[in-house]
């Protein structure tokens, strides 16, 4: 086989397609060749089976030349032919076996004249290798056949003797006419296979266009797929895609997360069967039809809120966006989904945040109004105190002058004075006026102490981080919280006058100790319903790098079922308009999150919970020696 | 491979050779016996004998050319023997089938014996020309080798006694033996 190195393709084509018409008449002829060796013999042996001498008969020596000569001829055809296929050797052996093959089919008809044609076709099969140089060697073999035979035995091939010395010119002659046609075909022939070749190459280079343009874009779809895939695969959103009917028919692993549910479990499932508001899963149902019917976007690519259930029941709040994707087969519907629950409990602590800056406003404000009355009223009492000490002693000198002015005063005017004496009750209210205005003054001073316990409370004075002092913190809480707990318990607090300072935001940790108390109080009226005053503990102490506030009550106590979720936003047992489930959450988020402590607690259901929040020394105030006043 | 190719050619040529000669190798050629023109007075035009084997392949060629002749010659009194050997041989006889496809001739069937006693050809097709006066005038084959088909010598040579141009003429024949070796021995 010729090698097609460095060959431009069109050539190359062209070599491997005629070596392909090379191999394929080759084994033409080799099947050829054993049916036309065949044919001899059996001719022969039909047209002259043996020769006679009287009444004794042998084989032929037609039969024994058809099978020894054509064997001969035969033979080496087919054994190039299915040994060397495509070898140009193995063509010119052909062309010459071929040939005088039709020499011995001439010879064993006895020079049949209609035999000839045998030349004319093995001519035209021989055109079939589509190379003319072929019919050289053919010819000669027929021209030396018949100048041979037409010399030593004319009727052999002529079928007469006369005229034998120029008759082989008239047969090369008309050999020759059809060696100019085939060899005109042949030329013919081998020009339709460059132009084939030509197309083929001009095709194949196409073809190699159009696959590298396919080999790259695949290769962009399949880098793309990989990349959605993982986009898919590694969403925090819930990214579900659903049909028209709005049945799942992908599930990302967000999503499995999420609805508590596997991939295999929710394909073909409906997605609106989850929704906790069947007006909810309606309106998604219609919003979907109607686009289907108009195209209408408006129901789309917008994000809602829905509550949602998991497959264990549990209700959570998400975020829903739905998108139509056109596809093949119509339309389908991806839905973002995302879970809203930490946003709604950060929302719920803004709030609740706002709604405390807003009491701690109103708490300045109302603090700052009563604070101004309250010091000139306390200055007046005392004014009062003071003045009435003096009333008093002007009126122990009226007295010492009536008493020794008696005598010379008129009995009537004298009685007169005894009687409004008596009547004003003047000794007791001399008695009885400094303690009330003791009390007036006493209350004054509790109601500045409030005052300014709220103005700590709501205005720290710095909203930024701090050393904290825990105790006055403490103290101060406990002061604005007493309607809370002063109908409910009796608040016993005892405090570390050593504690040293932590570092923090005092508003936040204030809010933390209200909230414990708030809820101590809250325990202890559901244990007692009244009855009975409960106590609350709230105490500080210095544990190793720790500061310990611990509030501790005898209320209720916290039921096992409930301990896990204690701290889980919008939980709570208390009753509609009591909580909001957000207290213990803010809490252990403001102690556990903002300034990096613990929030323990430890109950026994009937008989109270106690809850420690731990906090770390502030270590500059521990150096310097710094301690709560 | 050129040695092999020399080996293959020396095979071809020695075998095409062969072939050939074998083909035009004349066959024994036997003189007639006095017993077969037995009066003279009573040949009116030439007669043509002919002693065929029944089964002998090559003598089709000589009965169609002695067909060819008669086809030409009207008048001319033709008369074939086969040597008989079996009358299942004449049955299935190809030669016999072309030999009574020939008008006017006299076909008859001999045993080896009478026909090398009476008649004395020796080769199969071999062909005794007498002119109207019982004088042998041609004696040979109608073909020029074995089986060969068309103008041969013998048929131009009887063509032209006929046509009075040529006095006498003897060619070979060419076809199988008519006697069995063993009876010759």
């Amino acid at each position: 086989m010729t090698s097609n190195f460095a060959l431009p393709r069109p050539a190359a084509i062209f070599e491997a397609n005629r070596q392909q018409v090379f191999n394929t008449t080759d084994r033409l002829f080799g099947f050829l060749m054993i049916f036309q060796f065949i044919g001899a013999v059996v001719a022969a042996a039909i047209l002259s089976p043996t020769t006679w001498a009287g009444s004794r008969s042998w084989i032929h020596p037609h039969v024994w030349t058809a099978l020894l000569l054509g064997s001969t001829i035969a033979g080496p055809v087919v054994a190039l032919t299915f040994l060397c296929p495509g070898k140009s050797y193995t063509r010119y052996v052909v062309a010459v076996c071929q040939m005088l093959m039709s020499a011995l089919l001439i010879h064993v008809s006895g020079g049949r004249i209609e035999t000839h044609f045998h030349v004319f076709g093995s001519l035209a099969f021989l055109a079939f290798y589509r190379d003319w140089k072929l019919l050289i060697p053919a010819t000669l073999v027929v021209l030396i056949d018949h100048v041979g035979r037409g010399i030593y035995f004319p009727q052999s091939v002529y079928g007469v003797g006369s005229g034998a010395e120029w008759r082989f010119l008239e047969h090369a002659g008309w050999v020759v006419f059809e060696d100019v046609i085939l060899a005109a075909s042949c030329m013919r022939g081998v020009q339709e296979m460059w132009a084939m070749a030509q197309r083929q190459a001009q095709l194949e280079e196409l073809n190699a266009q159009v696959e590298q343009t396919v080999a790259v874009k695949t290769a962009e779809l399949t880098h793309s797929e990989i990349r959605n895939g993982a986009v898919l695969e590694h969403a925090l959103d819930g990214i579900i895609t659903i049909d028209p009917d709005g049945r799942i028919l992908e599930f990302n692993p967000a999503s499995e997360g999420m609805f508590g549910r596997r991939r295999e479990e929710a394909i073909g499932t409906f997605l609106t069967d989850v929704f906790v508001d069947a007006e909810k899963a309606t309106l998604i149902k219609s919003e979907i039809a109607r686009y289907l019917e108009s195209q209408d976007e408006s129901g789309m690519n917008k994000r809602r809120e829905f509550a949602i259930l998991r497959a264990n029941g549990e209700e959570f709040p998400v975020e829903l966006a739905l998108t139509p994707i056109p596809v093949s087969s119509g339309t389908v519907f991806t839905a973002f989904i995302r879970d809203i629950s930490e946003k709604k409990r950060l929302e719920g602590k803004l709030a609740h945040a706002q709604k405390m800056e807003s009491v701690g406003q109103m708490a300045a404000g109302v603090a700052h109004e009563i604070n101004t009355p309250n010091q000139y009223i306390g200055d007046n009492i005392q004014f009062v105190i003071d003045g009435f000490s003096d009333v008093k002693k002007a009126i122990g000198g009226y007295q010492e002058l009536r008493d020794s002015a008696a005598s010379s005063v008129e009995p009537e005017l004298l009685q007169k004075v005894d009687e409004i004496i008596k009547s004003s009750d003047l000794e007791y209210l001399a008695d009885e006026i400094p303690k009330a205005l003791s009390q007036a003054q006493e209350g004054v001073e509790r109601v500045g102490s409030i005052v300014r316990a709220m103005k700590e409370f709501s205005h720290p004075g710095v909203d930024a981080w701090t050393a904290v002092d825990v105790n006055r913190v403490v103290e101060s809480t406990i002061t604005v919280s007493r309607h809370e707990w002063k109908y409910v318990a009796i608040t016993e607090v005892s405090l570390d006058r050593n504690l040293p300072l932590t570092s923090g935001h005092p508003g936040e940790l204030g809010q933390v100790i209200l909230n414990l108390v708030v809820n101590a109080a809250h325990a202890i009226a559901e244990r007692y319903q009244g009855n009975a005053l409960g106590r609350i503990g709230v105490t500080t102490r210095h544990v190793g790098q720790y500061i310990e506030i611990e509030v501790k009550d005898d209320g209720c106590g916290i039921p096992e079922h409930v301990r896990p979720r204690v701290f889980d936003p919008f939980f709570t047992t208390k009753g509609v308009g009591i909580g909001t489930g957000q207290g213990l959450a803010i809490s252990h988020a403001v102690i556990v999150e903002r300034h990096g402590g613990e929030l323990l607690f430890e109950s026994e259901l009937g008989k109270g919970s106690t809850f420690t929040i731990r906090l770390l020394v502030d270590a500059a105030s521990e150096k310097h020696g710094k301690v709560a006043a | 491979m050129p040695t092999a190719g020399l080996l293959w050619l020396a095979l071809l040529g020695l075998e095409f050779h062969r072939a050939m000669a074998w083909e035009a190798r004349p066959g024994t050629q036997g003189t007639p016996r006095p017993s077969l023109v037995t009066s003279r007075a009573n040949l009116r035009t030439y007669k043509l004998v002919m002693v065929a084997h029944p089964l002998c392949p090559c003598t089709a060629a000589s009965l169609r050319q002695l067909a060819l002749i008669s086809e030409r010659h009207p008048h001319l009194d033709v008369c074939i023997y086969f040597t008989q050997i079996s009358s299942r041989d004449v049955q299935k006889s190809t030669n016999v089938s072309i030999a009574n496809s020939i008008p006017l001739a006299k076909i008859s069937y001999v045993s080896e014996n009478d026909q090398r006693a009476n008649i004395g050809a020796a080769t199969s097709g071999q062909v005794f020309l007498f002119n109207p006066d019982g004088k042998q005038v041609f004696n040979g084959g109608l073909t020029d080798g074995r089986g060969v088909e068309g103008d041969s010598k013998g048929t131009r040579s009887i063509d032209q006694i006929l046509d009075g141009h040529l006095l006498t003429a003897t060619t070979g024949v060419y076809g199988c033996a008519l006697a069995t070796p063993r009876d010759r021995t």
